[in-house]
């Protein structure tokens, strides 16, 4: 039986408003994630990652095109009371700032024990205690002391163990982690990449995982969606895609990481600088800054070609790149 | 190549708010106004042609002229230019007071006879240079304490903080009145006085920006790069601090003109014949049931003048507010 | 061939009263850095590495005199201590060490053109005509991968790499031989990353210049630096050529910070358990040596004397005391 997508987002577009005029920021965008996967969302400052994830809770002050469905049930233009209802509930969300998006005037036990009574008609008393036990499943130690602590008494590391509670408080089918370890530090990251494995396997949750770090992505995501100026340029499964990517911008990225080069020498780096989305190049958005650029790519627009089953690549001569050395 | 300067983009800013852009349009106006006041107002022809002689006397009366009869010469003349409102501010005639207004008085006459619009075209000048003096003194003492506050930190911050609060303890208009008690009348004293009692806000608003932006990582790098310590305060920090403190001189200059008519009303500022607009409101209000122009011209002057640096005020707010700016990093 | 010592520390310490009450009295210290001993030689990079709260970006203002009262020894060439020099007779010292900052959106002062910031320094220690300073200041924009005639132009109107690399061309001015680079891609995309340091090492070898690389980003501090010292609750822990410390290193600190690195191969290499805990505060900073809390080879020694940096290999210093009898 073949498993219905929980997230599936066909032909989306997001376009702000700025004056009389649209501004595209994200283009034809289609990606959908099956019950339990985790799937990676790579892209830079100025990809559309970000408007992406805020798209999908309706959050973004943007213009929606395309659609939208969350087991089936569509999101763009839903009203504001069911959507509520889907917020925190079905689809959980954790932010890069954990400093910042927790309520500084609020103990983090009543933030998140808030949520808990939002969705759910139970009181006050169980909420905090359920809040108590979600705490601790999220490897912070002394729960039922740290419930009365503020944020500012916390670490980053502990902020956003304390995000993560909150997101899965009402058990989400989705969970949509934006850049979740970036103001972290190294060993933090990856106390909150484990944790993220474990909880995944405990309420078998799906994990939309927007970030800039190929590494974490290779950790913890099953599959990869590459952006790029509004659109995704690859999308393949994770394994796959680190053995050769099939997109000379993917191709450039893990070429560009000082992993890959010997000690001292001058790094390969992608000429050019990521157009801002007032100034998308006509045809492939990537031509100005490819290598492998043709007359084609300056006029057409590619659409996600099928290189294998399963893996997608918005580029004329996908399958047919040289393989990187 | 256009040059997109910061100040450019916050000029634009400002001329999209309608709001705004009316009370800069009055106050362009009113300024015009009080600097052609002479020209505008007058009971001496803007030009005439007497005894071949070309004269200008708004300009400048020759000694023999100076104790003249204008309105003969004008007769006599060849030709002459008078003003557009032919009366003095200060020339009596007590054939006409207490005139309602007319074709011939537009805004009536007072208990003198002397002209209202006239006065008040005059009186203009005084409240404009109140703000603008009043203002300036306490910028210029404001900012510095604050700045020097702000940027050393440590005793001198706390003496000049104490200082401050010290300051703000006394009643302002108290104080200005005790100080005006010791000195003759005069509305220059005035102005001073309200500059030097008034920069309390403005300090600790300077004081604030320098605390916040000299920890800014473009302070630092001007630090390494040896500029002394003046130079930091003065070219690097201050450009980046004023745009509140400016907010509040716009608002200052409002609030000057308030306090001028207040203390003229209560006879410590211009002394007669001076115009000047709360002087004509001090005279006026005796005559509130027989002359309702005369406390109602001047005291409608200073309500829209007052609006005036109001609205750009918020206009000049609305526009620095880096919120609505989005991240500021779009101009 | 050893080069000579350009920069040397020894036993810097930078501790931050904690003041409470009204009088208020100091109860204690933040121990940024609680002595630090390092050197470099010309044209040599040192990397920083270690995570938040460590101490590094403390030091590298330590170094450059941007925060005060700090104690130990520093020299520049051969000079006297630095930090007992007043702001004036440490003036001459600042054309020779320069620092980069990490945000390039408050690196530079917003309401100044670019050409304006770059051209501070040359107006502060150079006396050159307007003319003169208006070349200069193409060249430099040259140097660093822009358009030489974009001098007039406003901060926000540059993305950040380029913000980064107006920045750069600012330290470079007066001609700088140490330059202190705090976390100067951190802020970056990585696609640009790799092009700012790719500049940083053009600009080394063409300047013969010395670094000093702060960074968390292990990988990024390994490609450029010759040798690298880790930082831990304001302590050096270990120190050595880059490529000992990334591939063997010593200390069980680097060893977890090296294990904890994502790894983009899926074969993951001998995995150490990650870091457990957090680290602790720099206020009370545990007796005995200050990793012992969270050390996954912790012994009764650690908790009671805390380790020395001595060199345990030729060139190869950790401050542990798995390593101490090697050398007895």
């Amino acid at each position: 039986m073949v498993t219905q997508p929980i997230l599936k987002i066909s032909h989306l577009s997001s376009s702000f408003k700025s004056g009389h005029n649209y501004i595209k920021v994200v283009d034809d965008l289609s990606l959908h994630i099956n019950p339990g996967e985790v799937v990676g969302l790579v892209g830079e400052s100025g990809s559309g990652k970000t408007v992406t994830a805020l798209s999908i809770l309706q959050l973004s002050n943007c213009l929606l095109e395309g659609s939208i469905e969350l087991n089936k049930h569509e999101l763009i233009g839903m009203k504001q009371e069911e959507l509520r209802n889907i917020r925190g509930k079905k689809i959980g969300i954790i932010f890069q700032e954990p400093m910042s998006s927790l309520n500084p005037v609020f103990t983090i036990g009543k933030q998140i024990a808030e949520v808990i009574e939002n969705h759910e008609k139970i009181s006050h008393k169980q909420a905090s205690l359920k809040a108590i036990s979600l705490l601790e499943n999220v490897g912070i130690s002394q729960p039922d002391i740290r419930y009365h602590e503020y944020p500012h008494q916390m670490s980053g590391g502990m902020c956003q163990r304390v995000m993560i509670a909150m997101a899965i408080a009402c058990q989400p089918q989705l969970l949509i982690a934006d850049e979740p370890t970036t103001a972290l530090d190294v060993s933090i990251q990856s106390q909150i990449i484990t944790l993220l494995k474990d909880l995944k396997k405990q309420y078998n949750m799906s994990i939309l995982l927007i970030t800039h770090d190929l590494g974490i992505v290779a950790q913890l995501a099953d599959r990869v969606a590459v952006m790029y100026a509004g659109q995704i340029v690859e999308d393949a499964p994770i394994k796959e895609f680190i053995k050769k990517p099939e997109h000379p911008y993917t191709l450039g990225l893990i070429k560009s990481l000082p992993g890959k080069h010997k000690h001292g020498e001058k790094l390969f780096s992608i000429p050019g600088t990521v157009p801002n989305p007032l100034s998308w190049p006509n045809g492939c958005h990537f031509h100005p800054r490819c290598s492998y650029v043709e007359d084609q790519c300056k006029v057409n627009n590619p659409c996600l070609f099928e290189v294998s089953p399963g893996r997608q690549s918005r580029c004329f001569f996908a399958g047919r790149l040289p393989d990187e050395k | 190549m256009n040059k997109k300067s910061y100040r450019h983009f916050i000029f634009r800013k400002i001329l999209h708010n309608r709001l705004a852009l009316t009370g800069g349009i009055f106050i362009i106006i009113l300024s015009l106004i009080a600097f052609f006041a002479s020209l505008i107002a007058n009971d001496k022809p803007i030009l005439v042609i007497y005894q071949n002689r070309l004269l200008l006397p708004c300009i400048y009366v020759p000694q023999d002229l100076k104790q003249a009869d204008w309105l003969n010469i004008i007769n006599k003349s060849d030709f002459s230019i008078s003003p557009p409102i032919p009366y003095s501010p200060i020339g009596v005639n007590l054939n006409e007071c207490l005139l309602a207004p007319s074709p011939s008085h537009w805004l009536g006459t007072d208990e003198n006879g002397r002209d209202v619009l006239a006065r008040m075209i005059h009186g203009s000048r005084i409240s404009l240079q109140v703000g603008i003096i009043a203002v300036g003194i306490s910028l210029i003492v404001g900012v510095y304490l604050g700045a020097m506050a702000g940027y050393y930190g440590g005793w001198l911050d706390s003496l000049i903080s104490r200082f401050i609060e010290i300051m703000m303890c006394f009643p302002f208009f108290f104080l200005v009145l005790a100080v005006m008690a010791f000195l003759e009348p005069g509305i220059y004293k005035i102005m001073i006085v309200i500059g030097l009692t008034s920069w309390t806000g403005i300090a600790r608003l300077t004081r604030g920006e320098f605390i916040k932006i000299r920890n800014e990582e473009y302070i630092l790098a001007a630090r390494c790069l040896g500029l002394s310590n003046s130079k930091i305060i003065f070219r690097h920090i201050l450009p980046n601090a004023i745009a509140p403190v400016l907010v509040s001189a716009t608002f200052g200059i409002a609030s000057a003109v308030l306090v001028e008519s207040s203390l003229t009303f209560l006879g410590f500022g211009v002394q007669i014949p001076t115009a000047s607009w709360g002087e004509i409101l001090s005279q006026g209000h005796k005559y509130l049931t027989i002359a309702w122009w005369l406390p109602l011209f001047p005291g409608l002057a200073i309500f829209l003048t007052v609006l005036a640096y109001n609205l750009l005020g918020e206009g000049l707010r609305d526009a620095l507010d880096p919120r609505l700016t989005g991240s500021g990093d779009s101009w | 061939m050893r080069s000579e010592i350009l920069f040397e520390a020894k036993d810097l310490k930078k501790y931050y009263p904690i003041r409470r009450g009204v009088f208020r009295k100091t109860v204690g210290y933040v121990k940024a850095l609680d002595g630090v001993d390092f050197q470099i030689h010309t044209g040599e990079t040192l990397g920083l590495v270690g995570e938040s709260g460590c101490g590094k970006s403390t030091l590298g203002r330590v170094i450059t005199k941007l925060v005060g009262n700090s104690s130990g020894y520093l020299s520049y060439d051969g000079s006297e201590n630095l930090l007992e020099l007043n702001e004036k007779q440490f003036r001459k010292y600042r054309e020779k060490i320069q620092i980069i900052f990490q945000d390039p959106f408050s690196s530079l002062n917003p309401r100044m053109s670019v050409g304006d910031s770059i051209a501070e320094g040359l107006r502060s220690f150079k006396r050159l005509s307007s003319t003169e300073i208006s070349a200069k200041v193409s060249e430099l924009l040259e140097s660093v991968g822009l358009d030489p005639d974009i001098g007039y132009r406003y901060p926000h109107e540059f993305s950040g790499g380029q913000r980064q690399r107006i920045g750069i061309a600012r330290a470079l001015a007066i001609e700088p031989q140490l330059i202190i680079a705090d976390e100067p891609v951190s802020s970056l995309d990585v696609s640009v990353q790799a092009q700012i340091i790719n500049l940083l090492i053009d600009l080394r070898k063409k300047y013969n210049l010395s670094y000093i690389f702060i960074s968390h980003d292990l990988r990024v501090v390994n490609h450029i630096s010759d040798r690298i010292a880790v930082m831990y609750l304001g302590k050096i822990v270990e120190i050595s050529s880059s490529n000992q410390v990334f591939n063997s290193p010593q200390h069980p600190y680097t060893q977890s910070l090296i294990s904890s690195m994502p790894q983009m191969d899926s074969e993951q290499s001998a995995h150490i358990s990650p870091l457990k805990g957090e680290v602790p505060s720099p206020i009370n900073t545990p007796q005995g040596c200050r990793f012992a809390s969270r050390c996954p080879r912790v012994m009764p020694v650690c908790r009671k004397t805390e380790p020395i940096l001595e060199e345990v290999t030729p060139g190869h210093s950790v401050a542990c005391f798995l390593y101490k009898n090697s050398k007895t």
